[in-house]
């Protein structure tokens, strides 16, 4: 307790284990388990970008020293880690709704306005009233496998009637348009760290329990109605919640109805569960954890030189700041995907997978990146171009803290040269001589 | 006091060493592929790759070329800005993911220079601080971004393809070649999406040095050119690039007649050049385009310099009605813009005449429809016809404004070092690589008939005056539809309102539920004050983690 207190060791330590996960990256199987965890490298890519994520909360808000926010932080930390890495589904289940816990104190305690007991009701609210009809599934599920263990699914149960359920929990937190009106009003409300979480990794985290549900229960990719219902629904969504971006005045607001354009792809790519729809969503969800924590954290520092987030009061940061508005420009290029950006990869790869679904998804597709564009392009002009306003305050131009905290946000992004790590490979159902608990190792199918 | 010209420097430095390359690859012949396999699905590999070929050098030795004499021209065009460094580092990036669209090989790699050419274009054109530059910004922004979406989407063609190079094509991939022909017409402003084009003069008048000339608006020209150098395009493609072209090189001809911005009529002189090549990318020539892109790229570069030594000594006032009697106040600019204006009209032995009467000798040799021919023939009367109009109404009258002579050293050896390249480099290239050379055969009438295009086209705009024309300076009606065309979101826009605030919130009567149960929400909200509450929790959530480890 004594060393947690002290911020420097804590974030000392917080370096330390970015690197020891990032040995995690170098991965000679494709699925590694014992009797509590499994890891495979989505959950190992998910862990760094949570632990990286937290670490670059402490760098981004230096002033906040006291103990309980670090503590905040870390408990987070430590519930996401388990999460990513649990074998055991109740215990996912547990750790997933725990993670609200920290999140909500976040929102909570550290924002400022009073409707945030609001933002963080509907948070909660949302979230937990869609994944309780989960651990009912969850607990059928293993009161027929005999196991919580989730790589001992045999499939065999049909569980087709209830993919309502089993998918409702992770699409409201990821969140897919019509359940998503708690995300803005979260980020809205959130203090920076918050923001940076939520979008980062919490948001993240409901992409991966897809993965997960498609891994143990076999409903995926078979063209259900249902599911075709839920992916046009979300891709309609995200270009929904993409026109919503140019009406937002807040520019939280905007960051997050564009995640909300961003995260319809990661929908759309695990649920019709084919290589290259599985491959954009993890893709997308590495880029755009990092893309929108950096993007929230340049926000909150045009906040600091205005102290207003209104896109009407904020104009001309490009007089005044020029560095804050070249990492406006770099981060919004970096949104709006342009090469050789992750983003871009993400989007790219999920048009052979919206191509075997119908031709038609890729024209709305097509609509989503031509708007994604035009939205990144006005955020950026509309707080950067033109005659500065005159609401700016007097300050000092940004500190070493701040450049640290947006370099070390784009700088993960050269896992670009290593896509193989994004490549997520399915269980092969290997039929077991015996019915007892043994490992199974897959290799990998070699790379060149 | 020499830091400023460094970038400049480096640029004709780098212009040596490819030229040198050039050489060698012309030389021998040789065209070497660098692939990187980033990552393989199946048997699709995805990759990054690199072709250098003596395409590739010739191209990147005159963007060098351009830019090396463009950054020196604005070192001075600039220096009272106290963002010239932004500038210049801007400006660099713009050359430099030209540099990579020029060496690419696969989607990815082209992809980086592609967008790279909007993304850095959009912050040029945004350059000044002016509404008039964002409304030129995003115009120029969004009509490229369609293109980008062409490019993008296509990509489960390559999917199926399994590869990802677009050089060479496999001769299948005939849907493919089409998508990325509209995207490349997008970015060469061809006729539906020509209207950016004019838009773009708000940037600085350096970038329009370089986007007109050899970077931005040649990438289109390049792709196309690149994809169809091995298999020859279908009929139907070929059909559209030749309608597509000649509209667009009538329609940026007839534009240029009726306007009277001086940078606008020589971004609407680029307009119809570019029309010229797609026309003759059209006609399966891809050796005589690239031939005609680079002697383009040289005169108009030049061009759109000695136009902004002259809006130096103006103070920016562009237009033609205002300035005259140029040729008493600054001779030596008036020279090199007339040495340009006569290379685009194709006045015989200047750069433009090899490539351009070939292009009109061709044109007249192949069997091609009579409507496009005619429109072409049009078009090379309207060039001569503007350019004239244009050197008139600056080299003869007074100036209804005063001129302040202030050019330096810097912009004369530019011009200088650009107009040597131009007068000679048609010549020089033709008989350094005999791939451009094409042998025509048609009857003496015809092939005087070109000459008598370009007097025709002369003696009209030495006597023809013509009055202001909306129809004709919005590129008829081109440009209002653009701009306008965001109205058409505004409603849809308004009504998202109920959507989201609406009937989605209502979705959720949260308040309803904390109002019913207020003792409960007083509990709820009241909690996080007593913050050791969280921890009592977490350390419960341990031991349910303990006891489920043991279980």
């Amino acid at each position: 307790m004594v060393l947690i207190n002290s911020w420097s060791v804590t974030f000392c330590t917080i370096v330390m284990l970015v690197f020891i996960s990032m040995l995690s990256f170098n991965q000679y199987f494709s699925n590694i388990m014992n009797y509590i965890f499994l890891y495979n490298n989505v959950s190992s890519l998910l862990i760094f970008l949570s632990i990286l994520l937290v670490g670059l909360c402490f760098i981004s808000t230096p002033e906040n020293k006291k103990s309980r926010y670090m503590m905040c932080l870390l408990s987070l930390l430590f519930i996401l880690v388990i999460v990513f890495s649990v074998n055991n589904m109740l215990l996912f289940y547990i750790f997933f709704e725990a993670s609200l816990i920290p999140t909500l104190l976040l929102i909570i305690s550290w924002g400022y306005q009073p409707e945030r007991l609001q933002a963080g009701s509907y948070m909660m609210l949302y979230t937990v009233c869609a994944s309780l009809p989960l651990l009912m599934v969850l607990l059928y599920w293993s009161y027929s496998e005999g196991s919580f263990m989730m790589c001992l699914s045999t499939m065999t149960t049909n569980y087709e009637s209830m993919n309502f359920f089993v998918y409702l929990a992770f699409l409201v937190k990821l969140p897919m348009y019509s359940c998503h009106l708690w995300l803005p009003k979260a980020h809205v409300e959130a203090s920076l760290a918050g923001s940076m979480i939520l979008a980062g990794i919490l948001l993240k985290l409901g992409g991966y329990g897809l993965i997960q549900m498609n891994y143990i229960f076999n409903i995926s990719g078979n063209k259900s109605t249902f599911l075709i219902f839920i992916m046009s629904l979300s891709i309609w969504g995200g270009l929904l919640a993409s026109l919503m971006c140019l009406r937002q005045v807040d520019m939280k607001a905007f960051i997050a109805y564009s995640s909300i354009g961003h995260m319809a792809l990661v929908i759309i790519g695990i649920l019709n569960d084919q290589v290259w729809g599985i491959l954009s969503s993890i893709i997308t969800m590495y880029a755009h954890g990092l893309c929108s924590s950096a993007m929230f954290c340049i926000a909150y520092y045009s906040y600091l030189k205005v102290r207003s987030r209104s896109l009407m009061h904020i104009k001309g940061l490009l007089q005044v700041y020029p560095m804050l508005s070249f990492f406006w420009f770099f981060l919004c290029s970096i949104n709006m995907a342009v090469p050789p950006t992750l983003n871009l990869l993400g989007e790219m790869f999920v048009i052979p997978s919206l191509w075997s679904l119908s031709i038609l998804f890729i024209f709305v597709m097509g609509l989503m990146i031509f708007f994604s564009g035009v939205y990144n392009m006005f955020l950026y002009t509309s707080i950067n171009h033109g005659v500065h306003s005159k609401y700016i305050l007097y300050s000092v131009s940004m500190n070493s803290s701040q450049y640290m905290s947006l370099i070390m946000h784009m700088f993960p992004m050269i896992l670009f040269l290593k896509l193989e790590l994004f490549f997520f490979q399915k269980k092969i159902i290997v039929e077991l001589q015996n019915q007892c608990f043994s490992v199974k190792l897959f290799w990998n199918e070699p790379h060149q | 006091m020499f830091k400023k010209y460094q970038m400049s420097f480096l640029l004709f430095s780098l212009m040596i060493f490819f030229m040198i390359i050039m050489m060698l690859f012309i030389y021998k012949n040789m065209t070497f592929i660098l692939e990187v396999n980033l990552l393989s699905i199946n048997t699709c590999e995805f990759s990054f790759s690199m072709i250098f070929d003596k395409v590739s050098f010739m191209f990147v030795t005159i963007v060098m070329m351009i830019s090396s004499s463009v950054f020196l021209f604005s070192c001075d065009y600039m220096k009272e800005d106290i963002y010239f460094y932004r500038f210049m580092w801007i400006l660099l990036s713009f050359v430099l993911s030209m540099c990579f669209l020029i060496f690419s090989g696969s989607l990815l790699f082209m992809l980086v220079g592609w967008d790279g050419l909007g993304i850095t274009s959009f912050a040029l054109i945004i350059y000044y601080q002016s509404k008039d530059s964002l409304i030129a910004g995003f115009h120029t922004m969004l009509i490229n971004r369609i293109g980008d979406v062409f490019i993008v989407v296509s990509f489960f063609l390559f999917v199926f393809l399994g590869h990802f190079y677009y050089y060479p094509m496999c001769s299948t991939a005939l849907t493919l070649m089409t998508i990325l022909s509209v995207a490349s017409l997008t970015k060469s402003a061809q006729y539906p999406f020509s209207s950016w084009l004019p838009a773009a003069m708000a940037a600085p008048t350096p970038v329009s040095a370089l986007v007109h000339s050899s970077t931005l608006v040649t990438a289109g020209i390049f792709l196309i050119i690149r994809l169809s150098m091995v298999i020859p395009m279908t009929k139907e493609l070929s059909n559209m690039l030749l309608l597509l072209g000649a509209i667009t090189c009538l329609l940026g001809g007839t534009a240029a007649i009726y306007e009277f911005d001086l940078k606008k009529i020589i971004a609407l002189s680029t307009l119809s050049q570019l029309g010229l090549m797609v026309f003759t990318l059209g006609m399966g020539l891809t050796n005589i385009t690239l031939f005609h892109l680079f002697m383009h790229a040289l005169f108009k570069a030049l061009l759109f310099l000695a136009a902004g030594s002259v809006l130096m000594m103006s103070f920016g006032v562009q237009d033609m009605r205002f300035l005259g009697g140029i040729s008493n106040s600054a001779p030596f600019s008036i020279v090199i813009f007339n040495i340009s204006g006569f290379c685009l009209m194709g006045a015989p032995f200047l750069s433009a005449f090899y490539s351009k009467h070939m292009i009109l000798e061709k044109m007249m040799f192949s069997s091609m429809n009579i409507l496009s021919i005619v429109m072409i023939s049009f078009a090379t009367i309207m060039t001569a016809m503007y350019t004239t109009r244009m050197m008139k109404s600056l080299v003869w009258g007074k100036p209804n404004i005063k001129l302040i002579m202030k050019n330096s050293e810097s912009i004369y050896f530019s011009m200088i070092m650009l107009s040597f390249f131009a007068i000679i480099s048609g010549k020089y290239m033709w008989s350094l690589e005999n791939w451009f050379l094409e042998c025509v055969f048609i009857p003496n009438y015809l092939g005087m008939m070109i000459n008598f295009f370009v007097l025709m086209g002369i003696l009209l705009g030495l006597i023809m005056s013509v009055n202001n024309s909306y129809m004709w300076s919005s590129m008829f009606f081109l440009a209002p539809f653009y701009i306008n065309s965001g109205k058409l979101l505004n409603p849809f826009l308004k009504n998202m309102y109920f959507l989201d605030y609406g009937w989605l919130e209502s979705f959720s009567k949260i308040d309803i539920i904390s109002k019913v149960s207020s003792n409960f929400s007083i509990l709820l909200f009241s909690w996080p004050i007593f913050i050791n509450s969280f921890f009592r929790s977490f350390i419960i959530l341990m031991i349910i983690f303990i006891y489920v480890m043991s279980y």
